[in-house]
């Protein structure tokens, strides 16, 4: 089977991308790339992505086998990009220093975490002492294609993906830093020096406070995060057998509206970037959750939460916003149960209309989980770096 | 004149595109199948027959053709077991002259799906919707028989520039259903015995967030009395019965020349999204709940409202009114709606409401583009450099290493031979044991190959800046 042989070369490209870059970094002084990154071409000193679907013309810019993406906010040079992947990976970010964004967003798990819910810090504990975790209240979100999203957050709070980028830097119980102690810990390490290379000639943002620069670096570097190769690309650019029959079957369900998949999970991107109430069940013990009630004030948003995009899910198990399903196929066992399945009756929740009653066979729920998985392509994995303009070591936790 | 056979050989290569083909289907065989045979242009002809599969069709310009021989076409039959008709997903893609039936998700759904034509298909039972074009743009749904689904019949979801004429709808939950679309012309079809007749609905959690410029004109929508029989936890669910023409959210709609008769709740019903669904469903904060700039001109408006049910039974009742109206718009907060006469009909609801003006919207001959949407076009310099940088770039480097050898490497092994890389492309074979071998893009058409091809190989390397990885190096994945 020809796609299954392009998915394993695929992996095999991005372990051993890293390799490459252990040369580039030989010797003491980090250098930022002046070279795009893959998939990025550069124009007028600006990194701009291009990709296949670009062929396509869209109408709502969603749905559909061939539709063009939804244009990126923002686009940064090559510097910039390269600059916020050191800030990504460097502890040189929290409180205790022992903690980077990659801790959560591990590049090999969808840049989740592979955890139900993410990990915090117990912010009482003082300065120097052992810190000790928090179990936070939702799951580490994947980054890949996150570029392109407008809703950030599991609640739909956050909208903008530089604002985002230091929220779980300054959350008390996450990295908790402020921002006059990031400011300070940027002037006096390598990243003064380089965040004035990478910013100080580039006229739209050379005047921002140096964490407004720290904040633009990290989501340029998020912004790379490109994951548009996957054999069901194959498909879609005209590989016919990229996809196997059971795949080709899960797809056929997927677009069904016995399922109505498609619908919110709208390619390319596989989300429609709205909010919705599903009715998934809270872990035994964790209290509901109101999700995007308590950031848009209205009663019928209870327990609405963004739908994600699934490129990479195989890689971020596990699902939901409170990580209660293990495993895909727990996922679509949910969906397949029908409407309302798992809600408490005493939510009386206004659950999306989209969600139904489909009629899933085992073997069928199997296509489904089978089409996701094609969903993988990790090929243009960042290059993970393996020294920092901190000096400090990448730790794991 | 006879050609010289050279002559025609050379000038079917330098031909961009080869002939359409005509793939025949005969009873026995796969529609699925020889659709997968097929090319952008070709027409697959299906003889009459019954072809028990759901059929999909993923690439573009297929005309999906069927046969009618001695009185008799080509039925697609889902046995009340499988899910979907026919599925669509390339653009400019016709269906026509087939009977679809007994499928229990929809009979023939297009989704994301510019240029498309449906016509002259009879669908019945398919569970859902039976026509569904949803994310869609600029198509024609017409000369079509539906029946029988536990939604709309013909549902144009999040749609764009399309036209619904010459269609009977009946016995389903609504006939026509125009969901949060845009230029959308309704006419000349023969509505009767659904819930409710024609549904133009603003639907909340969508990606759509407005409406707009929707013209239902000359339709007969009569008796449109069936009590609603979709899962009460469903949409549809909650679409009123007994009425003929519902507006719910929905902007700039105009109604004018329908035959709008025996519809036992109301004619016509104005309705805000909250009314219409909030109590099973949470509204949407970027949409505008209220029906604005609706424009009634001349109706035949007879026999309405003489049973009322549901939510406008509810509002008689509130109101004291004898009977169901012609005209009931039950939102009083709606703005910028018009009608030609407060008088002629039985109208409630509409005493803020103006008197439209002219002229109607008998000028309108179609909502259809008048060219269909081309598909962006790249010249093979662009084609050949953006798939270097969207594909290519995640192994290849102009400026030195990556994970595949670089392009000065790649330029010494194929120097001026672009062809024969384009073919490399599809089914490399290992060139160098200093990188991994490479995985086959035979995914990308041979057009697409050759233009990468000339693009690599005209590139102007910069100095290779470092020294080829070497097998068995350190993997450094931090945090994990």
């Amino acid at each position: 089977m020809p796609g299954r042989r392009l998915g394993r070369w695929a992996l095999l490209c991005c372990l051993l991308a890293p390799a490459a870059i252990c040369r580039e970094l030989d010797g003491a002084e980090i250098r930022l790339s002046e070279d795009c990154p893959p998939g990025y071409l550069e124009r007028e000193g600006r990194c701009h992505l291009v990709s296949l679907y670009d062929q396509y013309a869209s109408f709502t810019g969603q749905g559909g086998l061939r539709a063009a993406l939804p244009p990126p906010a923002r686009s940064y040079t090559a510097a910039q990009i390269d600059l916020g992947r050191y800030l990504f990976f460097d502890p040189l970010l929290s409180r205790e220093r022992d903690m980077s964004c990659a801790n959560c967003h591990r590049p090999a798990l969808g840049f989740s975490d592979g955890q139900a819910r993410a990990m915090g810090r117990d912010p009482a504990i003082p300065a120097g002492e052992p810190a000790t975790g928090r179990l936070l209240p939702r799951n580490t979100p994947g980054l890949w294609n996150i570029g392109f999203f407008r809703l950030l957050s599991w609640d739909g709070k956050r909208t903008d993906l530089v604002a985002q980028s230091l929220a779980p830097v300054f959350a008390a119980d996450e990295m908790n830093l402020d921002a006059g102690e990031l400011a300070r810990r940027l002037r006096q390490s390598a990243y003064g020096a380089l965040l004035a290379r990478a910013f100080g000639k580039d006229e739209r943002y050379r005047t921002l406070p140096l964490v407004e620069q720290a904040a633009h670096a990290l989501a340029a570097f998020q912004g790379s995060l490109v994951s548009l190769n996957s054999r069901y690309d194959y498909y879609v650019f005209g590989a016919n057998d990229a996809l196997s029959e059971q795949e080709l079957r899960g797809l056929t369900l997927f677009r069904s509206f016995d399922t109505r998949c498609s619908e919110c999970h709208t390619p390319p991107l596989f989300s429609n970037q709205q909010l919705a109430t599903l009715g998934v069940p809270e872990p035994v013990g964790k209290p509901f959750d109101s999700g995007a009630q308590a950031v848009f004030g209205r009663e019928d948003l209870r327990g609405a939460f963004r739908i994600p995009g699934l490129r990479n899910v195989a890689l971020t198990a596990p699902y939901m916003h409170n990580g209660v399903f293990g495993q895909l196929e727990d996922v679509v066992k949910f969906y397949a149960d029908g409407r309302g399945n798992s809600a408490s009756p005493a939510e009386a929740l206004k659950i999306h209309w989209h969600i139904v009653h489909p009629r899933l066979d085992p073997q069928q729920q199997g296509d489904l989980v089978a089409f996701l998985r094609a969903l993988t392509d990790t090929s243009h994995m960042p290059r993970i770096p393996t020294s920092l303009p901190s000096g400090l070591s990448i730790s794991a936790r | 004149m006879k050609r010289h056979p050279l002559l025609c050989l050379v000038l079917a290569l330098l031909s961009p595109h080869a002939p359409a083909a005509v793939h025949t289907v005969s009873a026995g065989q796969s529609i699925l199948a020889a659709v997968k045979q097929s090319a952008p242009g070709d027409t697959v002809r299906v003889m009459p027959g019954t072809y028990v599969e759901t059929v999909y069709i993923d690439r573009d310009n297929i005309t999906l053709q069927g046969v009618m021989v001695g009185g008799e076409r080509p039925v697609l039959d889902g046995r009340n077991t499988l899910k979907d008709g026919i599925l669509v997903a390339g653009d400019g893609v016709t269906v026509e002259h087939f009977l679809i039936r007994n499928y229990t998700a929809n009979g023939l759904n297009l989704q994301g799906v510019n240029n498309f034509v449906v016509r002259h298909n009879i669908v019945q039972d398919t569970g859902i919707y039976a026509i569904n074009p949803e994310l869609s743009r600029n198509g024609l749904v017409a000369y079509n028989r539906i029946s029988g689904v536990w939604d709309a019949a013909i549902y144009c979801g999040e749609c764009m520039d399309v036209d619904i004429l010459y269609n009977e709808a009946f016995g389903s939950v609504m006939g026509i259903e125009s969901q949060t679309s845009q230029n959308v012309l309704i006419e000349g079809n023969y509505v009767h015995d659904n819930a409710t007749g024609i549904a133009a609905f603003l639907i909340p959690g969508v990606s759509r967030k407005t409406t707009g410029n929707t013209v239902i004109r000359n339709n007969f929508v009569v008796h449109n009395n069936r009590a609603n029989f979709a899962p009460p936890d469903s949409m549809p669910g909650l679409v009123p019965e007994g009425v003929g023409i519902a507006i719910a959210g929905y902007d700039e709609v105009t109604l004018e020349g329908n035959q709008i008769n025996g519809n036992q709740s109301a004619g016509i019903l104005l309705v805000d999204q909250a009314t219409a669904f909030g109590s099973n469903f949470a509204l949407d904060p970027a949409q505008d709940p209220t029906v604005n700039s609706a424009r009634i001109y001349s109706n035949m408006l007879f026999g309405n409202g003489g049973e009322p049910l549901g939510l406008v039974a509810a509002y008689l009742a509130d109101s004291g009114l004898p009977r169901g109206p012609d005209i009931l718009d039950a939102d009083p907060t709606s703005a910028g709606n018009c009608i030609y006469s407060k008088e002629a009909w039985f109208a409630v609801g509409v005493d803020h409401w103006s008197l439209c003006a002219q002229p109607t919207a008998t000028a309108v001959a179609s909502m259809r583009l008048a060219a269909p949407i081309a598909p962006r076009t790249w010249s093979d310099d662009q084609l050949g450099r953006n798939t270097w940088v969207a594909v290519c770039s995640a192994c290849h480097n102009e400026n030195g290493y990556l994970i595949g050898p670089p392009v000065a490497r790649i330029q010494q092994d194929f120097v001026g031979a672009p062809e024969a890389l384009a073919a490399w492309i599809a089914a490399p074979t290992r060139m160098n044991a200093d990188f991994p071998p490479m995985p086959p893009q035979d995914y990308l058409p041979e057009k697409t190959r050759l233009a990468v091809a000339r693009h690599v190989l005209g590139l102007q390397p910069k100095a290779a800046a470092n020294t080829p990885p070497t097998a068995g190096s350190n993997v450094d994945e931090s945090g994990n």
